[in-house]
């Protein structure tokens, strides 16, 4: 068999184990994404810095492919330590925009967001920690694995960025629910920090309780608030509002078009795309998004592997926060907190670490056999 | 892992997503139709459009009052610096060098909030050094831009691009680290920037040599408001930060700093107030005393008169925000923005009264002068002196009242208009208070009749306002969709019955009868020759009333003001002796009605009147005049012996009417007066300049009745009148009707009613009376015979009034009057002339001056063709 031919065959077995429904499923949203994107930097300005970042996803994706499930799996505790020293630098000597130092300046004025990058590394490292350890029973052995996520929740919540925070615990307790933890070991790690709810209400930023005060009151918001600290949620409702059934048509929403929406690549891109599609579009794309969650579910009950099953329900679970929240909080229904919707959003960590997810994704679950139990064996 | 469990995890985000697909079914389907109206409404752009007040004319139709299209400049600074976000109008090149300046040149931006010394340059200043100051911008790299946090960047990008005409993106692009100084990075920029501050000059210099300013006076003015807003931010920031500690608003503080307020806590009291702040700022450590906080924190309430230079206050008031911000940092956060917000996006007049060509070029070029504005906003005009006290002025809304009971229906209008949900009956109600709160409610810097025709009129020369509703367009955010347009309704003019040429005719003859007053006196010994000073400067009113239609062509005072005298030297006017602000045919002044002379004896027809209606024999009783009585003279010195009543109304004989009077009673006498209009205005202009006065009995002592009853048969101490109420009262006994004097012929087009009243004057009662009053002018022996009234029919009485002291600057206590009708036969006019502080009978000063106007060419032409 000539090389090619080898590489051909062993191409389509990969293809074949691996869970590949998610690739047409993430392509399809990025499309939607791109095309939101152009629609904000107008029809006649294409959006290459974006296609580019797709550019990018996608190549993540490839090598992280590529990369064997088992060196991710060898390598987590490797790539989390690194995603923790880099959180700890950032809040170090990390550049500082808009009060909050997020960033890690890169060569040729690339920026790395490490929170983003965190969310993977806490993904793989929970994954093997569940993997190899029977299920936990009691609140103790939950101890390590919440350290581990509460760690960079800590270090994020410090940079400050409240709503990258926010995802590590959603995706901490899924992870713990799926190893198996006894719902009565969950329950108090659940109600705790919503009775200390009241406390950490205390401890928000001046200008963090008023935007909870606004959201909680959003529907008697005065001249000053909707000019002022609602003005994010009020023009995100109203152009979702008035984009109707079939919305605008696309670049055709007025508060997209008038620059009236703020944020409208990052955090509110969903808004651009309710005014636009309309409720039509913005349901149909909610179901796309939905899908993929459910895919990659679905996904992961294809394998024996539990560090596969963990990883893939991990990323899931992963689109799955960001989607409710993102577009939870373009809506109203939570509390305005910006938080990128991955694929879709402008900004290369986040683009970067949804290719690299969707990658990881693909190698655990080309992963046809415990390599390392066979070895043993052989 | 368990399949059940990842089912679970799926079932959660499934039921999420479910809320998100029904939570966007709620806003997308069910409230659509309420956020479309809500975005429209946040796209709309709403104007006022004014109308002009109505005009007020003169019988003949020559304008007294009127509305002139007037121009205002106004600056808007938030639109100066950073342009028209709706219509793509980048701000202006000086600003926006300065305010990137500014971003650059301090080191936190926070400190340009509270420098405590001005440090930088005001915007002419950057635009004088424009080139210079761009090549340093053009040396900035993003390494300098470290302490500038993301509205601090937007806000230098949004400059940036302004001035150099970048792309966004590029400039986002090069504000990474890294990147070379922003001239390297765009070789383009420095040309780009000397083009447009080049036309920028030019578009100033244009607009300045319009303007009549100097060179870089305009930029200089718009520093000067700047700088005006800036201070106002400064105070309002640190009352707001005063109130933060203390949980206060800031109308609280002030109840506060002017004695106590209420709080949750307990009665905080100003001593306490300002103590406790003290402490919490530690003020003590900027060198402030307790007593200059309070200043700096009351400096809003100070009226602007006597203010401090503007720079000083601002650095005072920038170093107790920097102690603050030391001290107390939680009191400040977060208020720049929010105050410099809601003040730079003020209007502000830059220019009152420009030229139709400012307007031409503005609108012409509007990306020249971004922020500013030319405004429609009429101007009063009172082209005519004669009448001004009558036809009174209009001014700025004063009426607190007013204030709040608009409130509360705007209040209403406010939150309907902001409720997504009304019902069919809310809607009604809104579009109602729309109407209202939009046309009619009296918005700040609103004209509104404040005196004399202006006010009671008011409702007619108010007109409303129109509007204008755009909607930025979605497709061309150049062009604005018009969405609703009403014209406005402009006021409708007042046509007034006073005939300024007929006015004038009477000033005249006041100074012609006060001449000829002052001949006879000199030519005659038995008058007072001390009266001759008072006769050179009239002071006088004269009031002519048609008895047909009880229209009042003459209601002439002298001495009067002109418009000029009344903007410029109001205070003169206030104080001079003269009194010219003094109406003296209604008794009105500038602070609202005052004391009327006593009437005297023109007051005795009614005192006749009232005996004759008891018993008509009266008229040829007799009583025994010997010049005094009860301690009370005669102008007879000895006396007019036995004298019945027609001589005594033909001589003015006291002592028959102190008697008759005495034998009436106070009580008939009064009632009388009073049902004859005497104790009430006459209601022109709805009565609220006139002064009248009548002493009810129960005012008077019971034991003092009979005395009271003495003086107010001959028209003294109690009861005083106006000419108009003179003149009113001698047209009942012409014709036997008590008219409402009408000072508006016309309103809108439409004629004001003549209203009048009948009171019973027997025809026996009404023709002897006639027959006296027309002997006082035709019989020789009448005290108004030989003036030269006797040719024009005219009857009537004279007066001699006396008061008790004489006003400042006055030469007599003894005023002179007459009031009466002509034709006799065939009544036409009713007139009542006033002469102040002559020293002379009525006879000899007051019947001259009608008498020359009578015979006044005006007069004879005003009456030729009736």
């Amino acid at each position: 068999m000539r090389p090619h031919q080898l590489l051909w065959r062993r191409l389509k077995g990969y293809v074949r184990r691996s869970d590949w429904p998610v690739v047409p499923l993430a392509a399809a949203i990025m499309s939607v994404g791109l095309l939101v994107q152009w629609s904000v930097a107008g029809p006649e300005n294409f959006p290459t810095h974006h296609l580019l970042r797709l550019g990018m996803a996608g190549g993540a994706c490839l090598v992280a492919a590529a990369i064997p499930a088992r060196w991710w799996r060898a390598n987590a505790p490797l790539f989390y330590a690194a995603c923790m020293v880099l959180l700890v630098y950032v809040l170090v000597s990390g550049r500082a925009t808009n009060n909050a130092r997020r960033w890690v300046d890169l060569f040729g004025g690339f920026k790395l967001q490490p929170s983003e990058f965190m969310k993977l590394a806490l993904i793989l490292m929970l994954a093997r920690w569940f993997a190899e350890r029977p299920r936990p029973r009691r609140i103790r052995q939950l101890l390590v694995p919440g350290a581990m996520a509460a760690l960079p929740f800590l270090l994020v919540l410090a940079e400050p960025d409240l709503g990258t925070a926010l995802t590590f615990a959603p995706l901490f307790l899924a992870m713990a629910y799926l190893a198996g933890t006894r719902r009565r070991v969950l329950v108090p790690v659940v109600l705790v920090p919503l009775l200390l709810a009241p406390v950490g209400f205390m401890l928000l930023r001046d200008y963090q309780a008023e935007r909870l005060s606004t959201w909680w009151k959003q529907g008697e918001l005065t001249d000053e608030q909707k000019a002022d600290t609602g003005y994010h949620l009020w023009h995100s409702k109203m152009a979702i509002g008035s984009g109707g059934a079939l919305g605008f048509g696309w670049a055709e929403g007025p508060e997209n078009r008038m620059h009236r929406l703020p944020e409208r690549t990052t955090d509110f891109v969903f808004s651009v795309l309710s005014e636009e599609l309309g409720f039509l579009g913005a349901s149909a794309f909610l179901l796309l998004y939905a899908s993929l969650a459910a895919t990659a579910f679905w996904a992961s009950t294809r394998h024996r592997d539990p560090f596969a099953r963990f990883v893939i329900a991990g990323v899931g679970v992963h689109f799955a926060v960001h989607l409710t929240i993102n577009v939870g909080v373009a809506t109203g229904l939570w509390p305005t907190t910006g938080l990128p919707l991955p694929m879709v959003s402008w900004g290369g960590s986040s683009m970067a670490v949804s290719g690299m997810a969707l990658g990881v994704v693909l190698s655990t679950g080309a992963y046809r056999e415990p390599i390392l139990w066979r070895t043993s064996e052989d | 892992m368990n399949v059940r469990r990842l089912i679970h995890v799926a079932a959660v985000f499934a039921v999420l997503v479910t809320a998100l697909v029904a939570r966007l079914a709620q806003l997308q389907i069910l409230q659509h139709s309420e956020w479309v109206e809500e975005a429209r409404r946040s796209r709309t752009e709403k104007r006022s459009i004014p109308y002009n007040r109505g005009t007020i004319f003169d019988a003949r139709g020559k304008v007294l009052a009127e509305d002139r299209q007037a121009f205002d400049l106004h600056l808007v600074y938030r639109d100066f610096r950073r342009g028209h976000p709706g219509r793509a109008i980048p701000g202006h090149v000086s600003a926006q060098l300065f305010e990137a300046y500014l971003l650059l040149s301090v080191e936190r931006r926070a400190e340009a909030f509270h420098a405590a010394d001005v440090r930088y340059g005001g915007v002419e200043e950057c635009f004088a050094g424009g080139p210079l100051l761009a090549d340093r911008l053009l040396r900035v790299s993003p390494a300098e831009l470290g302490h500038l946090g993301t509205s601090g960047r937007g806000d230098l990008r949004f400059y940036l691009r302004g001035l150099f005409g970048l792309d966004a993106d590029a400039l986002e692009s090069w504000m990474q680290p890294g990147a070379p100084p922003l001239g390297e990075a765009f070789p383009e920029a420095r040309p780009a920037f000397l083009e447009r501050y080049a036309a920028a000059s030019d578009a100033l210099a244009k607009l300045e040599e319009l303007l009549a300013y100097e060179p870089g006076e305009l930029l200089a003015r718009v520093e000067h408001l700047r700088l005006l807003l800036e201070r106002r931010l400064r105070v309002r920031a640190a009352l707001q930060a005063a109130g933060t500690g203390f949980s206060l608003s800031v109308s609280q503080l002030w109840d506060c700093l002017d004695g106590r307020v209420e709080t949750r806590d307990g009665i905080l009291t100003r001593e306490e107030f300002l103590a406790r702040l003290h402490e919490r700022w530690r003020i003590a450590e900027a060198g402030f005393s307790v007593d200059e906080l309070e200043n700096l924190l009351r400096f809003g309430q100070r009226q602007p008169d006597g203010d401090p230079p503007v720079r000083d206050s601002l650095r005072e008031v920038g170093r107790l925000l920097q102690q603050v911000e030391r001290a107390a940092p939680k009191d400040l956060a977060g208020t720049r923005r929010s105050l410099s917000r809601d003040l730079h996006a003020r209007d502000r007049i830059l220019k009152p009264e420009v030229d139709f060509e400012v307007l031409d070029l503005i609108l012409m070029n509007p990306t020249a002068y971004p922020g500013l504005t030319v405004v429609e906003k009429p101007r009063r005009i009172y082209p005519d002196d004669t009448a001004l006290a009558l036809v009174g002025r209009a001014g700025e809304n004063e009426d607190q009242a007013l204030v709040e009971r608009q409130r509360a229906e705007r209040d209403r209008y406010r939150q309907l208009a902001h409720n997504l949900h009304r019902t069919a009956q809310e809607d009604e109600e809104y579009r109602q208070l729309r109407e209202r709160v939009r046309r009619e409610h009296v918005w700040a810097g609103e004209v509104l009749g404040r005196s004399g025709v202006e006010l009671h009129f008011d409702d007619a020369l108010r007109g409303k306002r129109g509007f204008l509703d755009q909607l930025q367009s979605d497709s061309d955010p150049e062009e604005a969709v018009e969405l609703d347009f009403i014209s406005p309704q402009h006021g409708r003019p007042v046509r007034l019955a006073l005939d300024t040429e007929l006015v004038h005719a009477a000033e005249r003859a006041m100074q012609a009868g006060y001449r000829e007053a002052a001949r006879l006196v000199l030519e005659d010994p038995d008058l007072d020759p001390r009266a001759i000073p008072g006769l050179a400067r009239p002071r006088a009113g004269l009031v002519l009333l048609d008895l047909r239609d009880a229209s009042v062509p003459v209601l002439a005072t002298w001495p009067r003001y002109t418009d000029e005298e009344y903007r410029k030297h109001y205070s003169e006017l206030v104080e001079d002796p003269e009194r010219p602000l003094f109406h003296r045919c209604l008794g009105f002044n500038f602070g609202g009605p005052e004391r009327t002379p006593y009437p005297g004896s023109t007051f005795k027809p009614l005192v006749a009147y009232v005996a004759l209606e008891q018993d008509q024999t009266a008229w040829e009783r007799e009583y025994l005049c010997e010049g005094r009585y009860e301690g009370l003279h005669c102008d007879a010195r000895y006396g007019h012996g036995m004298i019945d009543m027609h001589t005594a109304l033909m001589k003015s004989c006291n002592v028959y009417f102190y008697r008759l009077g005495e034998e009436l009673g106070y009580g008939p006498v009064y009632r009388a007066a009073q049902g004859l209009g005497f104790g009430d205005p006459t209601g022109v202009l709805g009565g609220n300049m006139e002064y009248a006065y009548l002493r009810h009995p129960r005012e008077v002592n019971r034991r003092q009745l009979a005395g009271a009853a003495r003086h107010l048969s001959i028209g003294q101490a109690y009861v005083a009148a106006s000419p108009l109420q003179m003149a009113r009262f001698y047209g009942w006994l012409a014709t036997g009707r008590l008219l409402t004097p009408r000072l508006a012929l016309e309103v809108g087009g439409r004629p004001t009613p003549v209203e009048a009243r009948e009171v019973a004057l027997p025809a026996r009662v009404r023709d002897l009376l006639q027959g006296a009053l027309s002997d006082v002018v035709a019989d020789v022996g009448g005290t108004a015979h030989g003036d030269g009234l006797e040719e024009f029919g005219v009857a009537g009485k004279t007066g001699t009034a006396q008061v008790s002291q004489s006003g400042p600057g006055t030469v007599s206590n003894v005023h002179s009057w007459f009031a009466g009708w002509f034709p006799r036969e065939e009544p036409r006019w009713a007139v009542a002339v006033y002469c102040e502080n002559t020293g002379l009978h009525g006879g000899d000063c007051a019947t001259l001056v009608l008498a020359e106007f009578l015979r006044s060419p005006e007069f004879r032409a005003f009456e030729a063709p009736l």
